[in-house]
């Protein structure tokens, strides 16, 4: 890994450069911060702590179509898969609890015999330049989920603000690529020394969910524990956490006909919804919220880490932001950790 | 502490040992600043959790739904029409139930607050007087309370329960005259309809305004329907549209105006905008107020032959 600096005024150009050629996504203020397509340095906001909309929805998109049909045409020309994109991007100044939710939705969507086409063309041709934060969120709590405030994970080239000047790691061979050959003058070793105690500082302040790794290993004992009564009455089985999860990746394919000619979309589902598990036979598995709720942390605190070998939670604290319902999912995990010891 | 919190601790702890009810429906501090959580209590010792500010505006109301003990609730003025209508849709058994009514001195709006703050996370936040100071993005920002209310609290007609089994002391907020304030004029239809264009542009069909209405109950949504698919689940333009259409008209003259689709928002679509114009046609039209009079039928459901006609008649 090569480590440099970056004056702060390069970034217009290397951003301008980069819009000539790719899709440039980064945070933008309004309202509220959200990641959008820029083509200069001038409309970026890096003082951000973290966007309302997770950065997934430009790698896996909320409503996406997967082939066209026209029943009417002659047989071979009825079905026509949909195009899928692969305009090179860079998504830039991504937390690292997104660059490393990236890292998690490639697991599902790229891993195993049968890769995602839409979601791997997108992937493969993004590159991923990380931004250290410099200040938590009250709903942070990514030191929990094995991340960090300088946790470089999924990142190609990841950045510390440190004044008038950036720190630069370079991550990655496409990060190498990213910057074309532009020196990147070595840093100071009291800059560097700067930025990793900041971030070190940082993470050492944050709240501290413990006991979630132990969780997957006692799955059965947590399943059949009391505590999911409690936590799924508060609950009023909405998809706010799921759709601003930057982790979730549920989908629904649904046929969008209109007289014989239409499109097979996939849109972004949730298990929070009874009908994510109605059977035709009008049986629900999951009828019940608690059970409901019992699934989504389940699939990310057992059996994501006992298919893929990690949480599949990135403690962006997103969810607790949403919901509508005031639940806070630290403090679920806190039962839930406390659940697990009592019963050995 | 606020005189109110004593004498809602004081009432659940009564309810309870009294045997009452088996459940009281509050709030407590919630995980984040600006929004309080519900607060489940069932024993006297969990009592003290129980909390009163300018950040309760979740309507409790929505957790009464299948839930078959005896419930003592705290209701605000708009809770407590929407338990009337419930009640009048025999969705509650009223013997169950102990309304306990409070005097409501408005609720803030997270979205406002946030917007105040440039767009940056709150940190934290703290009424003093009738300013509310907020830190957030590292710097503290202050504001009149008045200012930061949600609009449905601004705009309240009825902030003090109007129906309840017993009325804590407190004062309301002064009462709006009914239909004071009405920011889409009925004359400019265009505008209108790009007013509403612009609010469902941003929605992602996650179904949380649905979700915490206490009034949105149907056993099956026809959102969720597949067999016919009456609304695409695609978050575009038209079936966004068409979901919020829809979810306006099916609570046409039942809305009670408590602003918690609004509060629920992960996105900001300001779902009211649609259902302060029906609130306001059914007014108008039939002398409605909902959830008002628990004696009253519900306009929908009962006819008269002096029911103006001329919307069938106009474009």
């Amino acid at each position: 890994m090569r480590r440099g600096i970056l004056a702060k005024e390069r970034l217009g150009d290397l951003i301008r450069r980069w819009a000539g050629e790719r899709l440039v996504v980064a945070p933008v203020r309004h309202d509220t911060v959200e990641f959008e397509p820029v083509s200069s340095a001038d409309e970026i906001e890096l003082g951000y702590r973290n966007t309302r909309l997770p950065a997934k929805r430009f790698l896996f998109r909320p409503s996406e179509a997967l082939l066209r049909f026209d029943l009417k045409a002659a047989p071979e020309r009825r079905v026509t898969e949909a195009a899928t994109e692969s305009r090179p991007m860079v998504l830039f100044a991504v937390r690292p609890c997104e660059a490393r939710s990236f890292t998690l939705l490639d697991r599902v969507f790229l891993g195993g015999d049968f890769p995602d086409p839409y979601y791997a063309n997108r992937r493969g041709a993004t590159a991923v330049v990380g931004l250290a934060c410099a200040a938590f969120a009250p709903t942070c709590f990514c030191t929990s989920v094995g991340g960090g405030p300088a946790d470089r994970t999924g990142a190609d080239l990841f950045l510390f603000d440190v004044g008038e000047v950036f720190l630069v790691d370079v991550v990655s061979k496409r990060g190498e690529e990213l910057l074309a050959g532009l020196p990147l003058p070595e840093a100071q070793p009291e800059t560097v020394e700067r930025a990793d105690r900041a971030a070190a500082q940082l993470a050492a302040a944050m709240t501290v969910v413990p006991g979630l790794d132990q969780i997957g290993p006692r799955a059965e004992e947590v399943f059949g524990d009391s505590c999911w009564q409690k936590i799924g009455e508060r609950c009023i089985a909405c998809a706010a956490c799921s759709f601003l999860c930057p982790t979730c990746h549920c989908f629904d394919i649904q046929d969008e006909v209109l007289d014989q000619i239409g499109r097979r979309v996939r849109n972004y589902d949730s298990c929070m919804f009874p009908l994510f598990t109605l059977h035709a036979s009008g049986h629900n598995p999951r009828a019940e919220k608690s059970q409901r709720v019992r699934q989504r942390l389940m699939h990310k605190f057992a059996y994501f880490p006992e298919h893929f070998g990690a949480m599949a939670c990135v403690g962006c604290g997103r969810c607790i932001r949403a919901c509508p319902a005031a639940n806070d999912i630290r403090q679920w995990l806190r039962i839930l950790a406390a659940s697990c010891p009592e019963r050995t | 502490m606020n005189p109110l919190v004593s004498q809602i601790r004081d009432t659940a702890r009564r309810l309870l040992a009294e045997g009452r009810v088996e459940l009281v429906l509050g709030y407590e501090t919630g995980p984040v600043p600006l929004r309080n959580a519900p607060c489940f209590v069932r024993n006297a010792n969990e009592v003290d959790s129980l909390t009163w500010d300018h950040f309760c505006s979740l309507n409790l109301a929505v957790f009464l739904h299948g839930n078959p003990r005896r419930i003592a609730i705290l209701a605000k003025g708009c809770d407590s029409r929407a338990i009337v209508n419930m009640l009048k849709e025999r969705r509650l058994v009223r013997e169950n139930l102990a309304i306990v009514g409070i005097p409501c001195r408005g609720m803030i709006d997270r979205a406002k607050v946030e917007r105040l703050a440039g767009g940056s996370e709150i940190e934290a936040a703290r009424i003093v007087g009738e300013k509310i100071i907020v830190v957030a993005g590292g710097r503290m920002v202050e504001a009149p309370v008045e200012e930061m209310l949600r609009n449905a609290c601004r705009e309240c007609a009825a902030p003090t329960p109007t129906y309840y089994d017993l009325l804590l002391d407190g004062t309301a907020r002064s009462p709006v005259a009914v239909g004071a304030i009405d920011e889409l004029p009925q004359s400019d239809r265009t505008k209108r309809w790009r007013r509403f264009e612009a609010e469902a542009a941003k929605c992602i069909r996650c179904y949380a305004c649905r979700n915490v209405c206490p009034l949105c109950y149907c056993r099956e949504c026809c959102a969720d329907q597949s067999n016919p698919r009456w609304i695409g689940t695609s978050p575009n333009p038209s079936d966004n549209e068409m979901f919020l259409l829809m979810r306006a008209l099916h609570l046409a003259g039942r809305c009670v105006d408590c602003g918690a689709c609004v509060d629920a928002c992960p996105v900001g679509v300001d779902v009211r905008c649609l259902f302060k114009r029906l609130e306001r046609e059914v007014r108008e039209r039939f002398g409605h107020i909902s959830g008002a009079d628990p004696n009253e039928k519900p306009p929908l459901a009962t006819f008269s032959t002096t029911d103006p006609e001329d919307f069938l008649t106009t474009v």
